[in-house]
C-alpha cells in the first residue's frame, strides 16, 4: 500500500494518535524535517569548503616554490572523505532537496578526480529519484568527458528525462562526445592522421572497452551522428542556457561545435575572419594570405 | 605565453610571418597591459571570451592556437606539446621552410 506522507502528516497533526499507536507511525518527512536535512547537508559541504578556504589562504601566503611544494606535500583538501556522511543523509531523506543537493555535490566533486567508487550511489540516486526534475540538469555537464559510463548516463537522460533542460544538455554533450569519438576512431585506426595533439589527451582518458569499440567503428558515421544531434539541439533547444547566468546558450554552442567539425579541421581551408583592431581599423585574416599565420586566441586576464 | 610570442614576432620580423590575435580582454585591461608586456601584434578585439569570433570558432580554452600556411590551409591546431611554445616555433619554422622550397621550385 502506498502512503501519501503529506496527507498522513496533516491527518496526524489534526488528530494526535493514542500513545499506544505512536510506534506504528511511519517516518514522515515534514517540511521542518526537510529543511533540517538540507541544513545538515549544507553543513557538511561547508566543512569541506572551510578546508578549501584554509588551504588557499595558506597557498596565497606561501612566497616560495619550496613553501608551495611543502603545502601540497602535506595533502590537499579531499572532498571524498565527506561522501559517506552525505550518502547517509541522502538515503535517510530520499527524494528531498537535501538528497538532491548531497548527490549533485558528490558528483561534481568526484568529477574533479578521486572518490569515483564512493560516488557511484550519487549518480544512481540522481538517475533514479530525480530524472524528471530540475536537479538532473547539472549531471550532463559533469558527465561530459568521453567514456563508457558517461555515454550511458547521457543517453539515459537524453531519452528518459522529462526535464527539457536536462534533455537539451544531454543531447549537446552527447553530440560533442560523438564528434570526439569520430576523431578518436580515425586517429586510433591511423595514428597521426588527424594531427590534433589535444585529441591525444582525450584518447588517453578513454577507457579500454570504448577504445576497442572505436577502433572498429566507422569514423564518418560517428561524426555524422554527432552532427545530427547538434543540429537537433540548434532546432529544439537553441535558447536553453548551458551555464545559467553566464549567458551561454545551447544554440550558439552547438553551432560552434558544428562549425569546428566542418571547417576547422587540420587540412581545411581556413575560414576568413573580419573584425576591428585596437585602433578601430577593420581588417581580415585573409589580408595575410601569402604569409605563415599564427592565429592566437588570447588575453591577459 | 606572451613573452614567447613577443620574441617569436621579433625574431621573424623580416620573414613572411604574422601573428594575429583574437583578444578577449576588456578594453581597459588591454590598454593598461599592452605597453608593459610589449605586445606589438595586431588583434581582432572581442572584449569578452564570449565574443562573436571565439563563439563561431568554438574556442573553449585560452590560449587556443591555429597555425595557417601561406595558402590559407589550417596545418596545426591545439599544439599541446610538453613545451607548447617550442612546438609552435618549430611548426612555424617548418611552414616557412616549406614555403621557400615551393617558391624556389616554381
Amino acid at each position: 500500500m502506498m502512503f501519501d506522507p503529506l496527507s498522513f502528516a496533516a491527518l496526524a497533526a489534526m488528530a494526535p494518535p493514542p500513545a499506544a499507536m505512536v510506534w506504528m507511525l511511519p517516518a514522515v518527512a515534514t517540511q521542518d524535517e526537510a529543511a533540517k536535512a538540507l541544513q545538515d547537508v549544507e553543513a557538511v559541504v561547508a566543512k569541506y569548503q572551510a578546508e578549501e578556504e584554509e588551504f588557499s589562504k595558506k597557498y596565497r601566503a606561501a612566497t616560495t616554490d619550496e613553501e608551495r611544494e611543502k603545502l601540497f606535500a602535506g595533502g590537499t583538501p579531499n572532498p571524498s572523505k565527506y561522501f559517506a556522511e552525505l550518502q547517509t543523509l541522502a538515503e535517510k531523506h530520499r527524494k528531498t532537496e537535501a538528497a538532491a543537493r548531497a548527490a549533485s555535490w558528490v558528483i561534481s566533486m568526484a568529477g574533479r578526480g578521486g572518490g569515483a567508487d564512493e560516488s557511484a550511489w550519487a549518480l544512481e540516486m540522481m538517475l533514479t529519484d530525480f530524472i524528471d526534475t530540475d536537479h538532473i540538469a547539472s549531471v550532463p555537464q559533469m558527465c561530459s568527458s568521453l567514456n563508457t559510463r558517461n555515454i550511458g548516463i547521457l543517453e539515459r537522460i537524453r531519452t528518459e528525462s522529462d526535464n527539457e533542460r536536462a534533455q537539451a544538455l544531454a543531447a549537446y554533450f552527447r553530440g560533442n562526445q560523438l564528434l570526439t569519438s569520430g576523431k578518436a576512431a580515425r586517429e586510433l585506426a591511423e595514428p597521426g592522421s588527424t594531427g590534433d595533439q589535444y585529441l591525444q589527451y582525450e584518447i588517453d582518458s578513454i577507457d579500454d572497452e570504448l577504445k576497442e569499440t572505436l577502433k572498429t567503428s566507422d569514423p564518418d558515421k560517428l561524426t555524422k551522428s554527432g552532427e545530427s544531434l547538434l543540429e537537433e539541439c540548434m532546432k529544439k533547444y537553441a535558447d536553453v542556457e548551458i551555464y545559467p547566468g553566464r549567458g551561454m546558450k545551447v544554440g550558439p554552442k552547438a553551432e560552434g561545435a558544428l562549425f569546428e567539425a566542418r571547417n576547422l579541421q587540420i587540412g581545411d581551408m581556413s575560414p576568413d575572419i573580419e573584425g576591428v583592431d585596437a585602433e578601430g581599423i577593420t581588417f581580415k585574416l585573409s589580408d595575410y594570405r601569402g604569409q605563415v599565420v599564427v592565429l592566437d586566441f588570447w588575453g591577459f586576464w | 605565453m606572451i613573452p614567447h610570442e613577443r620574441s617569436l614576432v621579433k625574431k621573424l620580423e623580416n620573414e613572411p610571418f604574422a601573428l594575429i590575435g583574437v583578444n578577449s580582454d576588456n578594453r581597459e585591461r588591454y590598454d593598461s597591459e599592452i605597453e608593459e608586456m610589449g605586445v606589438t601584434w595586431r588583434s581582432f578585439m572581442q572584449d569578452t571570451t564570449s565574443g562573436p569570433i571565439p563563439t563561431k570558432w568554438n574556442v573553449t580554452g585560452w590560449p587556443t592556437i591555429y597555425i595557417i600556411d601561406a595558402k590559407g590551409v589550417i596545418r596545426y591546431k591545439n599544439l599541446r606539446d610538453s613545451d607548447e611554445d617550442k612546438a609552435m616555433e618549430e611548426a612555424v619554422m617548418q611552414l616557412l621552410a616549406e614555403m621557400k622550397k615551393e617558391g624556389a621550385s616554381e
